[in-house]
């Protein structure tokens, strides 16, 4: 089943799935999945566990490349208009404007400013002026400009467990992708870390385009714009957020969302 | 009413109460329990036993030498030993210097006379080579000859044919170099034929290439008479110095000699004391009393003995005066320019080091007229001899020296070369075997990397010996690699030979421990490096390898402990020259032959009697070694302490 | 703003440089591994090549008997008038020279280069075996230890400390440690203390001297032992840890004492495991030269270690005396000097001549020794292999 998309769809989407089917090995993942994403808007990603929610965000860097035998079926993802799957697609430009950030943090064991500045120097950014200005300014989108400016090059793992989070995030908009894919951010924060993150959402918003993957639910809530609830690898619904939650269209989704699910 | 049955004094033994024994076994006083845990307990400090045992026996044998080797030293300056040497020091350098005077002349005389010496050896080679082929008959006839009677005249007959036979054949066979123009070439055939064992005349041929080399020689000879009467002034200038020596050093070795008999005697009496102090016999007691007495003798009295050798102080100065003006004198008739620029490098050598020469033995002059006899040896001195000594000379006829510095040198010089080739390999191998091979090739280079350990040390010096050292010998003699430093090599066993094979050996330790250190970076980096769009190269060197430094760099240090612990490969490998390795050559040092801490262990300790200063010694290199290797391990815990990187 | 879709292709590769530089690192990278693993199989190759003609023939029964049943010999290499040479041992050398009578030229010895390498391999296995049996039952003992009882503080990190540097002490000061410890200072029980003896406590019937072992086989065995012991201790502990820590729970639980669970739950499941990681012990232990050279190793012995001349017994002498007599020629085997593979190498490597004659048995006795060690090491490898995938728990 899939889901009609939103009415306002006027600019063309930034990531579109289209009839998409996903295998590991011989077992299937994920069914016939439609979506699409919108420039500046957070994408939430529902769904019990299992669903195949990871599995499909991970399906748009092409990070599920690594495992062998996982592959694209059917269908196709086009970020930006193209095939990522495209034979003269390379692979390095795609993460490079796919931004991701993990479930658990994982800066490198290197300085806070080494960390941010990664992904800029694998890019082939030599200019110390160009690193400076980019380190400033992601941190500073981070949250983590005011607290750090002082210990740039003091190591990362050294951070809380909330900032190193931010720090990741930091380091995944450095290098100014156009989508920013975040699974489950905060499933290993306290509320107090996850509460300045989701703030941080609303902010990256304005610059980016976030798919998050959460299997909390008034997290969604909290930051979305649209949300798309998975089950069994198959995509339910997907609809603006607030209409998803105060009126959703699919029983399977009302029965999720009430906590009655079976 | 039925009455209760009272409850039974003994309940029946259930299965229950038979399994759990109540009551605890007490042995000795202690619960078996305890007992079983204490043993395992004093067990699995065996390995803090055997350290403590290592370092106690090691003391034990090698702690003496201090005391030891400081009395030797005592003796050599008592019995005027160490004088001599203050004198002879110089001397020895101006034999190296004589050397190279004599080398620049060979030089410089060799294009002129090249020619007719070629000629002439070439014709010898051919004359040895006809006789080696027809050795075999020229043998049969020479002891047909010897025997008495003489043999029957036509058997003998027949034996000069065969001899004529075969040596023309031989001649005719022989290949006759262009050295020689053709006409020249079938006389030498002719007069080649005409060998036999009879015969004990040069064929005349050979006697005029003779001739024509000496006329040669006498051309070149007077050509550079300056630098031949220099030479030889040069040389016999010390020979007034080296009559006064040797007859020094002749009473010098007297005294010694005297010294050891009265101190090997001392050491037996007081054994024989000792051995009677604890007889409870009478009998024996008396037996080893009086014996102990008959070993009774008169001490060396030093002070007498020195007499002689310090009545000639004076006139051993005056000698050495006397060698300083003549090799001034001598050094003026010097030409100054040579014909050929590696003889006047040579010459030039010679005459700069000339006043370095002089102030040596006007240094010596000094310390001579300084010395004094009885001056005490500080107790430094024998520790300062020991680990800044740069002489090992045993079993000598002088005096034993037992400096640390050469045995150290070939141990670091080796080390290092075995280290950088080692690491770049293993940590290679590491870095591909983890990362980038296929499964395949995984079960390929890991058994087999794996499997270098299992390799006996004794079986790669031998291929070092039998394989190895060829290889580098022959690669060494192809003409354009003439640029590499030290090539052509001189020795087939020597440093590099030996760091090669060692580098074989570290590679399976720096492998293994390099790569389980890859292993461990954690997952989460590789994803997040991934994730930003790293290739796999970049991911690799610029997160991987980074994260994993610490166990890369202790997996060095641990693989450099191998390395220089190791003993079997070079003690077969080396060269075991004892001496330190001649740095002036630059990077050709590696092709030097050395000795080093390990092989001398090993190869001098199965032939020194217990007790003695030798012994001692090659026990204290093992305390150092046993030093070193603590140190290395500490310092590879402390890398992988420093670097580790915090925990998230 | 919201940027245009791109008709092209927004992910193209930006340079194809990086691609290149990818693969040429690769490349070196893999060249550089593989470089490891062709000079190992080269050196292989070399010895199998020189030394299988040594060892295997072309007759049946395709393998020189003679080079592995007999004790090393001198060559002796007889040479005729015509250029023939003949090799035998000193026995036959006088029976060729009188059969070739005046044929005879020259005669030319070649020291250990004759007959066979038994004595080395047997005095070998002699030291494996008192070096593996001490270490096992040492190294098994701590490891229960370690893994069983230990508990986390400065005791058990400084045992681990103390193996950790044990591994890294040199083989050669090893040697000297034996020299010093067993060779010149371990107990015996003798009647009269030898005159060096650091410590003698009467016993009434005999004296215990601390006088040392002399070269022998358990002077360079128990010396072996201690090489080895840190690999025996980690694998052993790495086995132990290796059984599920629930087996332990679940016995405890049933009211088993600490000793009993090692003994029934943990010991049958580890057991398999520390056998196969004391066979690696074997191989180095069989492998180390110069441990032994001053502790057992001899260069040249003309029996093997149970042949050793007894007065002959009486033909009325009792059992007891019979027995005494095996008992002493049994403890004789263990109490002598013997010859030994690697040291045998060692000697004919560097301690005589080099000509053709030595060269053979050099490659012979490598062979056969580098066989022997590489296979114990690829069967423990293997063997641990195959265990890991049987007991998957």
């Amino acid at each position: 089943m899939s889901a009609d998309s939103p009415a306002i769809a006027t600019p063309p989407p930034v990531v579109q799935v289209r009839d998409m089917d996903f295998c590991y090995g011989a077992s299937q993942a994920l069914f016939d999945i439609n979506l699409k994403v919108e420039y500046h808007r957070v994408t939430a990603l529902i769904g019990p566990s299992g669903c195949g929610k990871s599995t499909l965000l991970r399906c748009v860097n092409r990070m599920n490349d690594r495992v062998t035998g996982a592959r694209v079926t059917k269908g196709e993802v086009l970020v930006k208009g193209k095939n990522i799957h495209h034979a003269d697609v390379d692979l390095t430009q795609l993460r490079k404007q796919v931004g991701m950030v993990f479930q658990k943090s994982n800066p490198f064991p290197k300085s806070i400013y080494e960390n941010v500045a990664y992904g800029l120097r694998i890019h082939g950014e030599k200019s110390k002026s160009v690193l400076d200005e980019a380190v400033e300014r992601s941190l500073t989108h981070a949250a983590l400009w005011e607290e750090l400016k002082d210990r740039l090059h003091a190591n990362a793992l050294a951070l809380s467990g909330g900032q190193q989070q931010r720090l990741c995030i930091a380091r995944a908009i450095a290098t100014l992708p156009d989508v920013l894919l975040m699974d489950e951010p905060c499933s290993a924060l306290d509320p107090i870390s996850t509460l300045k993150i989701e703030e941080l959402m609303h902010q990256l918003a304005k610059e980016f385009t976030v798919v998050i993957v959460t299997h909390n639910m008034q997290q969604a809530v909290r930051v979305s714009d649209y949300t798309a609830f998975l089950h069994l690898g198959k995509l339910v619904e997907f609809a603006p957020t607030e209409e998803l939650f105060t009126n959703p269209r699919e029983k399977l989704t009302e029965a999720y969302l009430r906590g009655t699910f079976s | 009413m039925a009455s209760v049955p009272p409850p039974p004094n003994d309940p029946p033994p259930t299965l229950g109460s038979r399994l759990l024994r109540k009551e605890r076994r007490v042995v000795a006083g202690l619960d078996p329990q305890q007992l079983i845990k204490y043993f395992f307990g004093a067990n699995s400090s065996i390995a803090i036993i055997v350290l403590v045992l290592i370092m106690a026996f090691l003391l034990r044998e090698g702690a003496g030498f201090l005391t030891t080797y400081r009395h030797e030293l005592e003796v050599y300056r008592q019995a005027g030993l160490e004088f001599c040497d203050l004198a002879d020091r110089p001397l020895q350098h101006q034999r190296v210097l004589a050397n190279a005077l004599r080398r620049a002349l060979s030089i410089e005389m060799d294009p002129l006379t090249k020619s007719a010496r070629e000629r002439r050896d070439a014709a010898f080679l051919l004359k040895a080579s006809v006789e080696e082929k027809t050795s075999a008959s020229r043998a049969d006839l020479e002891h047909a000859l010897e025997q008495t009677p003489p043999p029957a005249a036509d058997s003998l007959v027949h034996l000069r044919e065969v001899v004529k036979q075969k040596t023309t054949a031989a001649a005719a066979a022989a290949e006759y170099p262009d050295l020689f123009t053709s006409a020249e070439k079938s006389r030498l055939q002719n007069e080649l034929s005409e060998l036999s064992p009879e015969v004990s005349d040069l064929p005349p041929f050979l006697q005029s290439l003779i001739a024509e080399y000496s006329t040669q020689d006498q051309a070149a000879r007077s050509k550079f008479a300056g630098i031949i009467s220099t030479g030889e002034l040069f040389e016999e200038a010390t020979d007034p110095v080296v009559e006064v020596l040797d007859e020094l050093k002749a009473h010098a070795t007297e005294t010694k000699e005297q010294a050891t008999e009265y101190f090997t005697l001392k050491a037996g009496r007081q054994q024989l004391l000792d051995a009677a102090a604890t007889a409870t016999d009478p009998e024996r007691k008396a037996a080893l009393l009086a014996e102990a007495e008959a070993s009774q003798s008169d001490g060396v009295n030093f002070g007498e003995r020195i007499e002689s050798i310090l009545m000639r102080r004076e006139e051993l100065i005056s000698k050495l005066q006397e060698y300083c003006t003549a090799l001034e004198a001598a050094f003026k008739e010097m030409p100054e320019q040579s014909t050929t620029a590696e003889a006047t490098a040579l010459v030039s050598e010679v005459r700069h080091a000339i006043p370095g020469h002089l102030g040596e033995i006007h240094q010596a002059v000094e310390n001579l007229k300084n010395w004094k006899w009885d001056a005490p040896v500080a107790f430094y001195r024998s520790l300062g001899a020991f680990f800044f000594g740069t002489e090992w000379i045993t079993n000598s006829s002088w005096q034993d020296f037992f400096g640390f510095v050469p045995l150290l040198a070939g141990s670091v010089v080796i080390s290092i070369i075995a280290v950088l080739i080692a690491t770049p390999v293993s940590v290679v191998a590491a870095i591909y075997t983890n990362q980038f091979a296929s499964d395949r090739e995984k079960e390929i280079i890991k058994p087999v990397i794996e499997f270098i350990q299992a390799i006996p040390s004794v079986v790669l010096g031998f291929i070092g010996i039998s394989l190895v050292g060829n290889l580098i010998k022959d690669f060494s003699e192809i003409s354009w690699l003439q640029w590499i430093p030290g090539f052509p090599i001189q020795e087939r066993l020597n440093m590099f030979n030996a760091g090669c094979l060692l580098a074989f050996m570290a590679v399976p330790t720096m492998f293994s421990l390099s790569e389980d250190a890859l292993n461990n970076v954690p997952r989460a980096y590789i994803d997040a490096s991934d994730a930003l769009g790293a290739t796999k190269l970049q991911t690799v060197f610029r997160v991987i390898v980074p994260a994993g430094i610490s166990g890369i760099l202790s997996a060095i240090l641990l693989g450099l402990g191998r390395v220089v612990g190791e003993t079997m490969v070079v003690l077969l490998v080396a060269g075991n020259r004892i001496a330190v390795p001649d740095f002036s050559a630059g990077l050709g040092v590696v092709f030097q032959p050395a000795h080093t801490l390990t092989g001398i262990i090993a190869q001098e300790l199965g032939e020194v009697s217990r007790g003695s200063s030798h012994w001692q010694a090659l026990f204290m290199v093992g305390i150092v070694l046993f030093g070193i290797s603590l140190l290395v391990n500490w310092c590879a815990r402390a890398v992988a302490r420093r670097f580790e990187p915090h925990k998230a | 703003m919201t940027p245009a879709p791109t008709t092209d292709n927004p992910f193209a590769g930006d340079n194809s440089g990086i691609q290149k530089r990818e693969t040429a690192a690769r490349w070196a990278l893999r060249i550089g591994s593989h470089i490891v693993v062709f000079t190992t199989l080269a050196i292989m190759l070399h010895i199998f090549v020189k030394g299988a003609p040594v060892v295997f023939q072309s007759k049946w029964p395709f393998v020189n008997t003679q080079f592995l049943t007999k004790l090393p010999a001198t060559l002796h290499v007889i040479e005729d008038k015509q250029g023939h040479r003949i090799e035998t041992d000193v026995n036959g050398a006088d029976a060729v020279k009188k059969k070739l009578g005046d044929d005879f030229r020259s005669e030319k010895t070649v020291s250990y280069s004759g007959g066979g390498i038994l004595g080395p391999i047997v005095g070998t296995a002699l030291l494996v075996v008192v070096s593996v049996g001490v270490a096992l039952f040492l190294g098994v003992a701590c490891a229960i230890y370690l893994s069983e009882y230990a508990k986390h503080g400065k005791f058990l990190e400084t045992v681990r400390l103390a193996i950790l540097n044990l591994a890294g002490v040199p083989s050669v000061v090893f040697g000297l440690f034996g020299l010093g410890a067993f060779v010149l200072t371990a107990p015996v029980f003798v009647d009269v203390p030898a005159d060096r003896s650091v410590l003698a406590i009467p016993l009434g019937f005999t004296t215990l001297s601390f006088e040392g072992w002399d070269t022998c086989v358990l002077s360079g065995g128990f010396t072996l032992a201690f090489v080895i012991l840190p690999v025996i201790i980690t694998a052993s502990e790495q086995c132990l840890q290796a059984v599920p820590q629930g087996f332990r729970e679940t016995s405890m639980a049933l009211g088993a004492t600490r000793w009993q669970t090692i003994r029934y739950s943990v010991l049958p499941f580890a057991t398999p495991g520390i056998l196969t990681s004391s066979i690696l012990g074997i191989a180095r232990a069989a492998g180390e030269t110069a441990p032994i050279m001053f502790t057992a190793a001899l260069a040249f012995k003309d029996k093997l270690p149970w042949q050793k001349d007894m007065p002959p017994l009486p033909t009325d002498a009792s059992i007891f005396a019979h027995w005494e007599q095996s008992v002493e020629r049994f403890l004789g085997i263990f109490t002598e000097s013997v010859q030994a593979l690697p040291y045998h190498i060692y000697t004919i490597a560097a301690k005589i001549p080099q000509n053709e004659y030595s060269e053979r048995a050099q490659y012979g006795s490598v062979f056969v020794f580098l066989v022997l060690v590489a296979s114990l090491a690829t069967s423990s490898i293997l063997l641990r292999k195959r265990l890991r995938a049987k007991y998957r728990w």
